[in-house]
């Protein structure tokens, strides 16, 4: 094992919120790393962003506390606004300034001074390559830039913890690859410690150096994306069904014959854990023959995180769909944004 | 020495938010028109109108109507300028601002002289377009209706700013400026003499911060019109920056409250 500078830079102890009878966040307790990127996995609603909002200090915790760069949130909440950067969920530029002059607001807000704050203003827009787009107003940007242009104003009071709500919510694959190689040249070349949350697994598992994954205001498993895998040994087979009935039905059989099954809600996919996929594959299919079950897909993987969240929850973080009434408002946001 | 450092954070931020509000509002261009054409509209068809009826009863309503219509002008702007903070709100760049590790105070303080500066530049230039209508003003009051006109509108930049804090969405928001706003204006003396209201009527509009306005701006631009003595002029601004600086506090007290300041 390598030998690393263990420093704590965010610690939470006990982090509890509730809203009225829903506890959102249910004694979380979790360390930050120094030069780690640290990530919040879970689906929507698992209390990722309350919590959050609670290290940010923009939400008061019912119960527990936590500390960011050595001050506590509660006593200390300037201090602890001061040593940090926050990229939101939603988009909080100002549409109609430009970018340089969101950059210059926030500047001032945080008390740079004038000259260094044209050159870091400058340098940032270098980085987030929007240069070009200094002088243009903020609302004719898209999505994907305008989350450069948040990552660069988060960035301006050379913070020592980056936080990053769902940081390529809504972007499309290719601004989210983009957005996650300034993230790991942030953390490559500056050191810089980053907190983020996401639902999505392939971006917990290429970012991230530790994991905590949090359903229902829980955290459930912590660890590096290796170890949270190989909390899966072997390989996984999916089989889809046509119904759900179908897929209890098999799920039952498997389960006769000692496997390791589960199914997930609704869609009638049945999940199953063996040592060596390709060999067991026609067991499977056979067994499902002779229990008058028709089998639609079968596929297998070796474990990723969306299997661990499977094991852990029974549900699939992909499962997660945006309700329509919320997609409406979203796009309502959008257009009013404008 | 730490003091110091302090004032210059403090004036740094009030600068920010000052900027931030002035530079949004130039930046919207159908806004700026539309807060022009507004008032000079009202000074244009309504005085013009009924310069015609009142004339003939040796009454120049014109003279008498176009230092309230610079008054109303400051306060239309500055009460509705409120509707930028439920905007932040409901477009997120409110949580921008709290995350920040500025003075609250200061954050306000900066906010609402923005949004006063704006509705300034809207009565002055509505101070020019007078000097067509009555050619007679006083010129060099200008100066001094300027300062009036600033002290309207950071008054009720306070007021719609505190009344925008309690308010979730903007439908709400101009809900209430649509139904406090047409009372205000009439329940001052932008239109009309104190002289000549009923007791309750004069009343109410001597509770107005807009009377006061609408006073001072006639005694200052068109003094022969005006009813002021010079000592009740002094006492009439006195209570306006009176006025001013209380709701400027209340909206400083809540914002604190209501953002963990």
């Amino acid at each position: 094992m390598t030998v690393m500078c263990m420093n704590e830079i965010v610690v939470s102890d006990n982090l509890t919120k509730r809203f009225g009878k829903i506890t959102a966040v249910d004694h979380i307790s979790f360390e930050v790393y120094e030069g780690e990127i640290f990530g919040f996995l879970g689906p929507n609603g698992a209390g990722k962003t309350t919590t959050i909002n609670m290290l940010i200090t923009l939400l008061r915790p019912d119960e527990g506390t936590a500390s960011v760069c050595g001050h506590d949130i509660l006593k200390e909440p300037n201090k602890v606004r001061e040593r940090i950067g926050v990229v939101f969920q939603d988009r909080t530029v100002d549409g109609y300034l430009s970018g340089w002059d969101n950059l210059k607001v926030h500047g001032l807000v945080y008390g740079i001074n004038n000259d260094a704050l044209e050159n870091k203003i400058r340098e940032l827009l270098k980085f987030v390559e929007l240069e070009e787009w200094a002088n243009v107003l903020v609302k004719y940007y898209s999505g994907g830039m305008t989350r450069r242009l948040e990552i660069a104003r988060a960035l301006l009071n050379e913070p020592e913890v980056l936080f990053l709500d769902e940081p390529t919510l809504g972007l499309d694959p290719q601004a989210r690859l983009h957005i996650w190689e300034y993230l790991l040249d942030l953390k490559r070349k500056k050191k810089m410690t980053i907190f983020l949350t996401t639902h999505y697994m392939d971006e917990a598992d290429r970012l991230c150096d530790r994991i905590a994954i949090i359903d229902h205001g829980k955290i459930i498993a912590m660890g590096s994306p290796q170890e949270l895998k190989s909390m899966i040994s072997g390989e996984i087979i999916y089989v889809r069904t046509n119904t759900p009935m179908d897929a209890l039905l098999l799920k039952q059989h498997l389960e006769k014959q000692g496997y390791s099954a589960k199914m997930l809600d609704r869609d009638g996919v049945v999940f199953v854990n063996v040592k060596r996929a390709s060999a067991e594959m026609p067991v499977i299919l056979e067994l499902a023959q002779r229990a008058g079950v028709k089998v639609a897909e079968v596929r297998y993987s070796t474990p990723t995180l969306d299997d661990v969240f499977i094991h852990l929850t029974g549900r699939s973080l992909r499962d997660e769909r945006i309700g329509s009434f919320e997609r409406i408002r979203e796009m309502m946001r959008r257009w009013r944004a404008r | 020495m730490a003091r110091q450092v302090n004032v210059s954070r403090h004036f740094r931020v009030i600068y920010a938010m000052w900027y931030r509000q002035v530079k949004r509002f130039l930046n919207m261009k159908a806004r700026v028109v539309s807060s022009i054409v507004q008032p000079i509209m009202w000074l244009a068809l309504f005085g013009v109108g009924f310069r015609r009826f009142a004339t003939p009863m040796g009454f120049d309503y014109l003279a008498f109507l176009a230092p309230g219509v610079v008054m109303m002008a400051a306060f239309v702007v500055g009460f509705q300028a409120g509707a930028s903070l439920i905007w932040d709100k409901e477009f997120g760049y409110f949580k921008e601002i709290l995350v920040a590790p500025a003075p609250r105070a200061a954050s306000l303080i900066g906010r609402c002289l923005g949004d006063a500066t704006l509705a300034l530049l809207n009565s002055f230039i509505i101070l020019v377009a007078v000097y067509f209508f009555v050619p007679s003003i006083n010129v060099i009051g200008i100066l001094f209706v300027t300062a009036v006109a600033f002290l309207i509108a950071l008054c009720f930049t306070s007021l719609g700013t505190l009344i925008a804090m309690h308010i979730r969405n903007l439908e709400t928001f101009q809900l209430v400026m649509m139904l406090s706003i047409m009372p205000l204006m009439f329940l001052s003396s932008i239109f009309y003499p104190i002289d000549s209201m009923d007791f309750w009527m004069r009343t109410a509009a001597m509770l107005n911060p807009l009377t006061y306005g609408a006073e001072l701006a006639r005694y200052f631009l068109v003094p022969s019109v005006s009813s002021l003595s010079g000592m009740q002029a002094l006492q009439y601004f006195v209570i306006l920056v009176v006025i001013t600086l209380v709701l400027l506090e209340i909206s400083i007290f809540f914002f604190r409250k209501l953002t963990m300041g």
